[in-house]
């Protein structure tokens, strides 16, 4: 029976969507970060799945209707880009070096250090452009040959580990300047540590916020080069 | 004024058939000039042009951009639930993939806040010498 109804697309796309109503609920009360809506929400889709015994080729009918709004999604990026442009242009010179110092920063480090464990190279593909925000991480993978799984997970935890312990890292790190504080965290972990710098102060937000979009620009223009230079 | 001003739904739908006509044509310029930055992000860009020389209104997408940026993770959970499919690799390479990302966020972090400090210095120091 549940077998039967978690075949048709609409069911699969209908449960994948409340599922995260329900955890995005729970966030919001708790926001414990462990309750983060697309861990849990993945994990009970897969809890279902198991228990109806439904492959992931037939859930990913449904599923890839989902994931074609990433497309538009990404597009969208478009418009906070454009309302940080009066931010930008006032911090142009602090902007365009941390978000280029740190581009090519992530693009090595994630790699060195992955490889130095012995990371297979589609791994290493995979996770590149862990520190741009989702869906460009996802275009990006797409051009690297990278596995399209992968770097969402790796995009999550990075986004995860930024907004728990960015405030704390800057603290040991003897940053002052509020302006650096937020570029350093949205250029490490774009929206997940954006989510903190604005808790932070106005100043940090505002800063971590202008930084997501370009990393995921200047991290699509390199990664290639430095990719193939690297690996 | 009231029969001009569009409604929220018809303004939704325009936003949306907005985004779709950015991310055709950026696909298909990154795939007809074999372009390094993905079809996606040409239209994001495309977007960002057309809202600096105001062929687009921003109230014209800010809407609909809010509503799948808003809820972006619901998006993302399918490929997410497709980690089962490769399971056993990320049995085998779980802990460098783990240890990677995560010391890879902490050095970014401190140098790309140092480098921000460093040229905010630099800047200070240019005013200084009166």
């Amino acid at each position: 029976m549940l077998n039967s109804l978690l075949r048709e697309p609409l069911i699969q796309v209908t449960v994948t969507l409340f599922v995260y109503l329900l955890t995005n609920r729970l966030y919001r009360r708790f926001h414990f970060f462990l309750f983060n809506p697309l861990i849990l929400a993945t994990l009970i889709v897969i809890y279902i799945l198991h228990y109806a015994k439904i492959d992931y080729a037939v859930y990913s009918q449904g599923g890839d209707m989902i994931t074609f709004l990433l497309g538009p999604a990404t597009v969208a990026l478009g418009v906070p880009l454009y309302k940080q442009l009066p931010n930008i242009r006032s911090n142009l010179k602090g902007i365009s070096v941390g978000v280029i110092t740190g581009s090519i920063t992530a693009i090595v480090s994630t790699i060195f250090i992955a490889k130095a464990l012995g990371a297979s190279r589609e791994t290493l593909l995979s996770i590149a452009a862990k520190s741009t925000t989702m869906p460009i991480a996802l275009g990006i993978t797409g051009i690297l040959g990278g596995n399209d799984k992968i770097i969402v997970m790796a995009v999550a935890v990075t986004g995860i580990f930024g907004g728990v312990i960015g405030a704390e890292i800057m603290k040991m790190a003897g940053i002052k300047s509020r302006i650096a504080v937020g570029i350093g965290i949205g250029t490490a972990s774009h929206a997940g540590g954006t989510s903190r710098a604005i808790r932070i102060g106005e100043t940090e937000g505002s800063m971590s916020g202008a930084a997501i979009v370009l990393t995921g620009l200047v991290t699509a223009l390199l990664a290639p080069y430095i990719v193939k230079w690297l690996i | 004024m009231a029969a001009l001003t569009k409604k929220r739904g018809a303004k939704l739908f325009e936003g949306f058939v907005i985004l779709l006509l950015m991310q055709s044509t950026g696909t298909f310029l990154s795939n007809y000039f074999d372009l390094i930055l993905p079809g996606n992000l040409v239209g994001l860009l495309l977007l960002f042009l057309a809202l600096v020389l105001r062929i687009i209104k921003l109230d014209q997408v800010e809407e609909t951009a809010g509503l799948l940026l808003d809820n972006m993770m619901a998006l993302f959970i399918p490929l997410n639930v497709g980690l089962i499919t490769i399971l056993p690799r990320i049995k085998q390479e779980w802990l460098a993939i783990m240890v990677s990302l995560l010391a890879s966020t902490v050095i970014v972090m401190v140098v790309t806040a140092k480098a921000v400090e460093f040229s905010e210095r630099g800047r200070k120091n240019v005013k200084q010498p009166s």
